[in-house]
């Protein structure tokens, strides 16, 4: 076996050898491991390991939803300011028909993936891209295990994973395919419930009424990740390629901003294609027509949309 | 390029394989290639330092020669003086320019005079402090005759910026390094394993323990008047086992990768917290670093000092103590952490015989009635960590203000206390192996031993599995490369 290895020494052929020997062995070892691990202990004992059903709320009844939806008016993608602040129901009154594919902290690494399996058929006639400045700055571990445990579609999941080095998304995707091929049972029962918050067809989450209690924010300067903004691009051109306009909203935020940089968030995204900043555009109270910090509440919400959907993109989209 | 990253991983077997199957013919190419690879790793960091570094390597090699080939001592010391004078200058401007120089500000407006000295955008170069002594060791030994000079600039550079150690140590000496670089070294199987092993303890000892202590250390640290004082206890601990998880570990995977290269670089840790005094926890902790400052500090002050008996040795202590202060960073809280450390020893020095260096008796043989000293050790050695920790002398103030107020009955108010209990329970895992393995250098190393290969392998995996299922997902740089 050793004189396989001509170039090396025979010491160091046997080193490599046992080395790559050892390798198989802690392969087997460590998937082992990694399934014992997930199936016995609780989710805060394993810090490096998070997949149980249900995580991350209600993405999963959206990719079911999303996997039976043909020919919108408009597709909403982004992350939670996307599928909790666009009500399809509001845009029924208008007779639009919107399918909202938001998820948790969706950073354009997974919105990429997403329109690659789902846009030709969902065929909107106008993708409504809402930008969080936030999720251009994160590495997209969050979203991508949000998408692992709610069954995406597994080799674009692995895509995820192995272009996004992380131990804790490659524990995690080891595990959701032990599962998944050893349990037949584990798919089922993943249907998200929550008292604070309910899945509405076609991808809305309703939040249960609250006010914001305004906590104090520490501006930051905004700087994307540089992956990220290549993804972005990514993103729009995908759609170009699929002859879809696309229009990038930022949805209303309290009047503290998480960034002190503002303006040049807005130039960025106006450099790219059209961009309305609600802001801008409604005014909207910090307590009352918000849950949280991020999060418009039922009030500010239908304030919003029945703005946004007669005035932005009926008249001014011409969109109807 | 972080030891701790995959970049690093990659380096390390690429630099490897060449060296054993391509670059091993001779000693001389084995040398070239380690200085070049050392040089490509620390151009990583910045290109800009390593032109400080090839001064310094210049500077010590040259004035080495210069300092020996003098006849008369005047001549000699003149020459050691100079060269010292201006390892000193470089690594003060470096290091220390802006805190002599808000310190002068402030003295000065202490006497009413407002003078405003201007303090410069300075980055330190990684490892200054480090590559610093180590010249400054080669050349004060060859001064004092201990060693004769190395008459081959690529073995001298390769002892000053030999990767593994040139960031943060250990601080080599050229009787222990220099002799290794003049022979060839030859491929061993179980050299490699053994460095594997370190490598190992040291990866799991840096990314579990210590990156996973980071983020409660910083919390309390930072907010330590807002955090009660079990709390405030738990972050004193929390640190301690912090900066022993990253700076040993760092150790000990330094000295692994280094194994895999055939050459051995000296011990740093000791198991220090099984000390029993302070005196042997400096014979513990930071070796390199330690007995460096006995030779080439405290032995010279004590023995100009001989006249004066025990208050003499009191001061080559204390001045020892404050140099390390300073050494560990451009700050008061550094300084006083060092003078903390000097009162210690009052009660060695002045019971008994007193004291001849300044490290303690090392013994591995413990009983139970070691237990109480060993306890009182750690905390004297908690108290001190806390000016070291602390971001200035008043925050440490603030911080041991809080340790007396309130009870030590109430639940520290911290966030994350499961995570925190499960570090605690790795860490005294990490001691009951510590302890059994104590008269080794690696406390895993009898892994090796065992005759079975699926226990043998097993053991490996679940210390590998262990790492991949708790290691801190962030990374972050060693605690030591500041200084």
């Amino acid at each position: 076996m050793f004189q396989l290895l001509y170039i090396f020494s025979f010491d160091m052929s046997k080193f490599i050898l046992k080395s790559f020997y050892f390798l198989l062995f802690f392969g087997v070892f460590y998937t082992f491991g990694v399934f014992v691990l997930g199936s016995f202990l609780p989710t805060e004992l394993r810090p490096n390991l998070k997949h149980s059903n249900g995580m991350y709320g209600t993405t999963y009844n959206m990719l079911r939803d999303a996997e039976a939806t043909k020919n919108v008016d408009i597709l909403v993608i982004g992350a939670s300011d996307a599928y909790r602040g666009y009500d399809p129901r509001i845009f029924k009154e208008y007779g639009i028909d919107v399918f909202n594919m938001g998820s948790s902290s969706q950073t354009p690494k997974q919105t990429e993936l997403l329109l690659d399996k789902y846009l030709t058929d969902i065929n909107p006639k106008l993708i409504l891209y809402e930008v969080s400045p936030v999720c251009m700055t994160l590495d997209g571990v969050e979203s991508t295990l949000d998408l692992m445990v709610n069954e995406f579609d597994q080799k674009l999941t692995a895509k995820l994973v192995f272009n996004n080095p992380d131990i804790l998304l490659f524990n995690s995707f080891l595990y959701s395919v032990i599962k998944n091929n050893l349990t037949p049972g584990f798919k089922k029962s993943k249907v998200f419930n929550s008292p604070e918050e309910s899945y509405i067809s076609r991808g809305f989450v309703e939040t249960k009424m609250k006010f914001n209690k305004l906590m104090k924010i520490d501006s930051l300067v905004w700087k994307p990740s540089g992956a990220q903004l290549k993804k972005f691009d990514k993103v729009l051109a995908i759609a170009q390629k699929h002859g879809k306009k696309v229009l990038l909203v930022n949805a209303n935020s309290i009047t503290d901003r998480f960034f002190s940089n503002s303006k040049s968030i807005d130039s960025f995204f106006n450099s790219k294609t059209d961009f309305i900043d609600m802001n801008a555009n409604i005014t909207l109270n910090d307590t009352t027509d918000y849950f949280d910090n991020s999060h418009l509440n039922s009030k500010g919400l239908r304030s919003m949309n029945s703005f946004f959907i007669p005035k932005i993109l009926i008249e001014k989209y011409k969109l109807k | 390029m972080l030891f701790n990253s995959i970049d690093f991983i990659v380096f390390l077997a690429v630099v490897f394989v060449l060296y054993w199957n391509f670059l091993s013919k001779t000693k001389n190419v084995q040398n070239i290639f380690l200085t070049i690879a050392s040089f490509t790793f620390y151009i990583f960091w910045d290109w800009r330092f390593s032109l400080l570094l090839i001064f310094s390597v210049l500077l010590n090699y040259y004035g080495a020669i210069l300092v020996e080939n003098q006849s008369s001592s005047r001549s000699r010391s003149l020459f050691l003086t100079a060269v010292v004078v201006l390892n000193i200058v470089v690594l003060g401007f470096f290091k220390y320019y802006n805190f002599f120089a808000n310190s002068a500000s402030v003295l000065f407006s202490k006497f009413g005079l407002s003078i405003d000295v201007p303090t410069l955008s300075i980055i330190l170069p990684i490892g200054i402090s480090f590559y610093t002594f180590h010249g400054l060791s080669y050349i004060i030994d060859v001064y004092y005759k201990r060693i004769k000079t190395h008459r081959n600039l690529v073995d001298y550079t390769l002892f000053v910026t030999y990767f593994p150690l040139l960031v943060a140590g250990p601080i080599e000496r050229a009787t222990h390094l220099l002799p290794q670089l003049k022979v060839k070294r030859e491929f061993s199987y179980i050299q490699c394993v053994q460095g594997l092993e370190l490598i190992l303890w040291g990866f799991l000892k840096k990314l579990v323990i210590a990156d996973s202590l980071a983020p409660f250390v910083s919390t309390i640290f930072d907010n330590s008047g807002s955090h009660n004082s079990t709390a405030l206890i738990l972050g004193a601990i929390a640190f301690a086992f912090q900066v022993y998880g990253d700076f040993s570990g760092y150790t000990d995977i330094a000295r692994g990768v280094s194994r895999l290269f055939g050459i051995e670089l000296l011990l740093n840790f000791s198991y220090p917290y099984f000390s029993r005094s302070i005196p042997e926890f400096w014979s513990r902790w930071h070796i390199s670093l330690s007995s460096w400052l006995n030779d080439y500090v405290f032995m010279p002050i004590a023995l100009k000092y001989r006249d004066y008996g025990k208050h003499g040795i009191f001061l080559a202590v204390f001045s020892t103590f404050l140099v390390s202060g300073i050494w560990h960073g451009a700050a008061w809280h550094f300084i006083a952490w060092g003078a903390f450390h000097g009162l210690l020893y009052l009660p060695f020095i002045y019971k008994g015989k007193g004291l001849r260096s300044m490290f303690g008796k090392r013994t591995e043989n413990y009983s139970l009635r070691d237990l109480p000293s060993i306890l009182l050790t750690f905390s004297l050695v908690l108290i001190g960590y806390i000016m070291f920790r602390a971001n200035s002398l008043t925050d440490a103030m603030i911080y041991y203000k809080g340790l007396f107020t309130g009870s030590l009955m109430e639940v520290p108010n911290i966030q994350g206390k499961t995570t925190l209990l499960m570090i605690f329970v790795f860490i005294l895992i990490l001691l009951i192996i510590e302890f059994k393995g104590r008269h080794t250098t690696n406390p895993i190393s009898h892994i090796a031993n065992i005759k079975s290969r699926f226990v043998r392998w097993s053991l490996y995996s679940l210390l590998l599995f262990v790492i991949g299922m708790y290691m801190n997902n962030n990374v972050s740089a060693f605690i030591y490369f500041q200084f």
